[in-house]
């Protein structure tokens, strides 16, 4: 198969089509538009432009429960509009992947430049306890691979699966093996349309609402729980770089702003999550080996804070904030950093 | 080819309360129309914008174009947020000091604004509210909204083997606003600057919930050359798909007449590449006589002849 020249948004389309994705709802925003404007043109995938982000959602999950593979794309004020129903879809069980090409907020914020400040709000934007899985890829061809893993992650989990992305790497044009040989997770459970069924985003035991049974309540959560890790396990995605010299510090980040990491690759031990959460577990035995963990994300110490939690140890930071990826402030950064 | 010119509209009746040198496009017919409405409203006034061109393109840093108070709220709730500016302004019993103006384009009103412009026509806040209407989602990448009319072309609408472009209807803004029972609803349009500024002065002197829709090309999205924004504009009230009216209590009080004979929409179409393919095949002529029957319903249930 030859090389091709791919924007990032375009190879998440591509993905999602071999993928077998068959329905998407959304909504204009920059810097996700382009994903629709592509899908709106192909001739086997149904696509609904929505009147807001809200029904963009709900749409999907509708979709999902009647049968077909959704998915929709959007940033992160489009996110903050989902989160109600990012819940209910974990409440109901139901497949769907969400991009979010990330840009700089809070509010509409700087709507063209990248960023990294949805990475909470990821895992704790809806309210209740929920355990998505999500994957954050660093350049167009990983675009492409990681959009089929979340849709088999969601298959597999049964659950909204998101796929971050950021207004650099989707904008970004790389060239890229389309490759198409994937094994490709299909849904298990039946689609509506077929005798009683009930979905609920009320406490629920085998789909019917229970929404005063303590007990029951705590059976769901912890199978929920359960459920998520066990599918996580399989999509324990992550790279990390042993230094050649000596070092004593690991540098980790992620997304758009790992890539300027690389050429930092001679003077400190790199880690990147690329399953974001939940966290991969081998990062507690690869931090063990370094005295110094140094965090370098595109927000004020989200993913920081996470890993601060996970390890029980005090971890440096740097933010990079503003949309702007230099690599001279960098530089300064993080050899200051040390004194 | 003949190009008409705009007429300059007195501005001595009006102050320039949008400054020059903002970041419209050549041609813009909503930077025109937001002039006007400014114009005709006076300083008095507090404004809400919801996201979109209009809100991009006056606020360039370091400079802005407003010269009144003015608020850039989200997407979806320029409608609210004057809500509570004009409940604020009342409790604060200052409500003589400053009009409410509350702004949006088609889609931030027609689509993800309307739930928050619904309530506020619901409850009666003393606002006018103001939808440019330039008939698709410009400032992310000419997306279609509600507004945006049958077989136009736009990015989530293309046209092609199996499309004509977008499949529904321009949504009946002026009629849902007016179904909330309140006093004042106009359609204008930029090609008639005076009437913009007749209707918002109007509309200022009723107390209670009013709504405007401006029609504003957009040559950009359009793709209609810049020149011909206010021929293109005028085309589209005299073809009777752009009826320009004023409603009162939920009556048609007022219309603009169309010439007789009525314009065929050909003359309209033909001058916006968004329905350039609509002339391209034999076929197309079909679609424009479905145009030509929505036309003819506005002329009809309007009574515009």
């Amino acid at each position: 198969m030859t090389k091709q020249l791919f924007q990032g948004n375009q190879a998440i389309t591509m993905a999602a089509e071999v993928a077998g994705l068959k329905f998407f709802a959304g909504y204009p925003i920059t810097p996700a538009s382009e994903i629709i404007h592509e899908l709106v043109n192909k001739k086997h995938i149904k696509v609904l432009q929505m009147e807001d982000e809200i029904a963009s959602i709900n749409a999907i999950i509708g979709a999902s429960l009647a049968g077909l593979k959704a998915m929709t794309a959007t940033s992160g004020p489009g996110f903050s509009l989902m989160q109600e129903s990012i819940g209910l879809a974990h409440m109901m069980e139901v497949p769907l992947v969400i991009v979010n090409v990330q840009r700089v907020g809070p509010s509409t914020g700087m709507p063209t430049l990248p960023a990294q400040g949805d990475v909470i709000q990821c895992i704790h934007g809806s309210h209740g306890d929920y355990f998505p899985i999500v994957f954050y890829p660093n350049s167009v061809s990983e675009l492409y691979k990681y959009t089929i893993m979340a849709f088999n992650a969601a298959e597999e989990s049964l659950s909204p699966v998101i796929l971050l992305s950021d207004g650099f790497i989707s904008h970004l044009y790389e060239t890229i093996i389309p490759d198409r040989n994937f094994d490709i997770k299909n849904r298990t459970r039946p689609p509506l349309g077929a005798g009683n069924r009930h979905f609920t985003g009320l406490s629920h035991e085998d789909s019917v609402p229970k929404t005063s049974d303590v007990d029951n309540y705590r059976r769901l959560i912890t199978r929920l729980h359960e459920k998520q890790q066990l599918t996580a396990q399989r999509y324990n995605y992550y790279e990390y770089l042993e230094c050649s010299k000596d070092t004593d510090t690991l540098l980790i980040s992620y997304g758009a702003l790992s890539r300027i990491a690389y050429y930092f690759k001679n003077d400190f031990a790199l880690y990147r999550p690329i399953r974001l959460f939940p966290i991969v577990e081998e990062i507690k035995i690869i931090a063990s080996r370094y005295k110094r963990i140094l965090i370098m994300e595109m927000n004020t110490g989200q993913y920081a804070h996470e890993i601060e939690r996970i390890l029980h140890r005090e971890v440096e930071f740097i933010p990079i904030l503003g949309g702007c990826i230099d690599l001279n402030e960098i530089k300064q950064k993080l050899y200051e950093q040390r004194y | 080819m003949t190009t008409t010119t705009l007429a300059a509209p007195k501005e001595q009746s009006c102050q320039t309360l949008l400054a020059s040198g903002h970041t419209a496009c050549t041609g813009c017919g909503e930077a025109l129309a937001a002039k006007l409405v400014l114009g005709a409203a006076g300083p008095n006034i507090i404004v809400t914008d919801a996201t979109g061109c209009l809100e991009v393109f006056t606020t360039r840093f370091p400079q802005s174009s407003w010269e009144v108070p003015f608020i850039h709220s989200l997407f979806e709730n320029s409608a609210a947020v004057a809500s509570g500016v004009e409940v604020a302004l009342k409790a604060l019993g200052r409500q003589n000091e400053a009009k409410v103006i509350a702004q949006g384009g088609d889609g931030g009103t027609a689509d993800i604004g309307l739930q928050a412009l619904s309530g506020m026509l619901e409850r009666g806040h003393d606002i006018l509210y103001v939808c440019y209407d330039n008939e698709a989602y410009m400032n992310t990448g000419v997306q279609r909204s509600g507004l945006t009319p049958f077989d136009c072309m736009t990015t989530t609408s293309p046209c092609g083997e199996l499309s004509w472009g977008n499949k529904h209807n321009k949504k009946d803004m002026p009629s849902i606003a007016a179904a909330h029972g309140i006093p004042y609803v106009a359609t204008a349009s930029v090609a008639f600057p005076k009437d913009i500024e007749n209707k918002v002065k109007k509309a200022l002197s009723i107390t209670g919930p009013k709504y405007m829709q401006i029609h504003s090309p957009c040559p950009l999205g359009w793709r209609s050359n810049p020149q011909l924004t206010i021929k293109v504009a005028k085309l589209a009230v005299q073809t009777g798909l752009y009826p320009v009216f004023e409603m009162e209590n939920g009556k048609v009080t007022k219309v603009r007449k169309i010439t007789t004979p009525k314009t065929p929409v050909e003359e309209y179409l033909k001058i916006q590449g968004r329905f350039a393919h609509l002339f391209k095949s034999p076929k197309g002529k079909e679609e424009i006589q479905k145009i030509q029957e929505i036309a003819d319903r506005n002329i009809e249930k309007y009574g515009l002849a």
